[in-house]
């Protein structure tokens, strides 16, 4: 079916992150940037509420209507990872009601450290850290953090506030990424904003060239043991099979 | 299905049962959160279960039975839809039956792709797509009765566990004890033909909660 390959149909980008970390304005921040030349429609997942959807109305940075609530039953991890039906009958519907978009942008609902997105929902991921979670979340690493297609360092305004070195964060991110992009974002510093819009537009591209495929951060970063027996020095470990225990208890579990 | 063997009508079943399912049920509660929203307190929540069961629960699963005739049969599809919708005087209970639906019917026809009845299916509710399931798998009646039964007061009993949190053998239990309940009606629900054969069971109190807590303004689940 032509319509379904990956480079005719809308790009669709997540935003994931733990809460509070500038998600949504990161949204409202790349609409601003875009919505003159690309046709953009956003999701969010809110926990309780449609708060996320009716700030970005309000933010008067798109068309209230190309702008829906995906409800999670406070599962917001199952919602963009195990079980993604609501956020893909959305998308499908925002990208038939606005025939054609460009970018559906989807927000996550602010959750912990470990939860991306299915690379059968989204095409690419943002992942949002903030300056005043702390200078050392960035080493701490996970999917995220490791692996999304792009990591945010936000609120860089704040730092003299916190007492939190950019540069070295933005180091210790990249170390912590074999290499892939970290950019240090804020909404009131307008080169960093025309770098997020920069890179957006050039994984649009890519997904239009049929040169980007989905990648999924996965459970837990990989990470290497070193280990003088092992041929190549050392072994990649992930945490994949340990993750998967863990999350069938919290499934069975109460709150997640 | 491809791959040469089918699956059988009882593994069938159990994917259907199983909360794992990717079919969005996860954020449903089947009608336990607008029920404590509305002032219903924790404590009486096996009463709800036991109410639900032999209302809403014997409604969908005579429609499921009914659209499973109709497939089966030939029969128009749409006649068990309003015949559904006839029974179901909430708008907000209709709307979170058809988006279960929805969710469900998405799932289902990259699982049964050769099933003329589901790739003809547009906005219906869950009862029909499992109807429609169950006849492309051969899937028994009672099963099916028993099955959306179960579903149901499996998604109340998991959304009562993040709401009122309390051992989780507990909802096990409450789980049980719902869908034991309508046991002796299953053989009378399983042979439902026809659309007009299905029962008008109607839960006011829980109708009202529904409708409330579709306009309400903090919800975890959609209905
Ligand atoms: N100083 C500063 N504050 C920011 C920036 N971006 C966002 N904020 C503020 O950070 C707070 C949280 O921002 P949101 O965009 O709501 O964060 P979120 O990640 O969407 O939050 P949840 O959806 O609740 O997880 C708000 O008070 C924003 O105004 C920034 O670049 N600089
Ligand atoms: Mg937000």
């Amino acid at each position: 079916m032509a319509e379904d390959t990956v480079s005719q149909r809308a790009l669709r980008l997540g935003v994931a992150g733990p809460v509070g970390t500038g998600k949504s304005s990161l949204i409202a921040t790349i609409c601003r940037a875009l919505a003159e030349e690309l046709r953009l429609g956003v999701i969010t997942n809110d926990i309780y509420t449609d708060e996320d959807a009716r700030f970005l109305r309000s933010a008067g940075v798109l068309e209230p209507e190309r702008i829906r609530a995906v409800e999670t039953g406070a599962c917001p991890h199952t919602a963009i990872r195990d079980d993604i039906t609501a956020n893909l009958l959305a998308a499908e519907d925002l990208e038939r009601d606005f025939a054609p978009l460009d970018v559906v942008l989807i927000e996550s609902g602010g959750d912990n450290l470990t939860a991306t997105f299915s690379p059968a929902l989204v095409d690419a991921q943002i992942f949002v850290l903030d300056v005043a979670g702390g200078g050392d979340v960035a080493r701490k690493g996970g999917p995220g953090i490791g692996r999304a297609d792009l990591l945010v360092v936000n609120k860089t305004d704040l730092a003299p506030y916190v007492g939190v070195d950019v540069p070295q964060m933005v180091a210790d991110a990249t170390a912590a990424r074999d290499g892939r992009p970290v950019l240090a974002l804020s909404r009131t510093d307008a080169p960093s904003v025309a770098a997020l819009r920069a890179w957006v537009l050039e994984v649009l591209a890519a997904h239009r060239g049929g040169t980007h495929v989905p990648q999924d951060p996965g459970p837990m970063a990989p990470h290497f043991h070193a280990d003088d027996e092992h041929p190549d020095g050392g072994y990649v470990h992930s945490h994949a099979d340990a993750h998967a225990d863990a999350h069938s208890h919290a499934e069975a579990g109460a709150d997640h | 299905m491809d791959g040469g063997t089918l699956p059988a009508a009882g593994t069938v079943a159990l994917l259907l049962a199983d909360a794992r399912l990717p079919s969005g049920g996860h954020a449903h509660s089947s009608g336990l959160e607008p029920a404590l929203q509305g002032g219903m307190p924790a404590a009486q929540a096996a009463g709800f279960l036991l109410a639900r069961a032999r209302t809403t629960g014997l409604v969908d699963a005579a429609t499921a039975v009914a659209a499973r005739a109709a497939v089966l049969e030939g029969g128009p599809l749409g006649d068990v839809e309003r015949a559904w919708a006839a029974r179901t005087p909430s708008a907000a209970m209709r709307d979170a039956s058809r988006e279960l639906g929805r969710g469900l019917l998405r799932l289902a026809k990259r699982l049964w792709p050769e099933s003329a009845a589901l790739a003809a299916l547009v906005t219906p509710p869950r009862p029909v797509v499992l109807g429609a399931i169950a006849a492309a798998t051969g899937l028994p009646a009672e099963e099916l009765v028993r099955l959306s039964v179960y579903d149901d007061l499996a998604s109340a009993v998991a959304a009562l566990l993040k709401l009122e949190p309390r051992d989780p053998a507990d909802g096990a239990l409450l789980v049980l004890a719902a869908c034991a309940s309508i046991e002796a009606r299953v053989p009378e629900i399983a042979a439902v033909r026809s659309p007009h054969q299905i029962p008008a069971l109607s839960a006011p109190q829980a109708e009202a909660w529904a409708e409330q807590h579709a306009i309400a303004p903090r919800r975890l689940f959609r209905g």
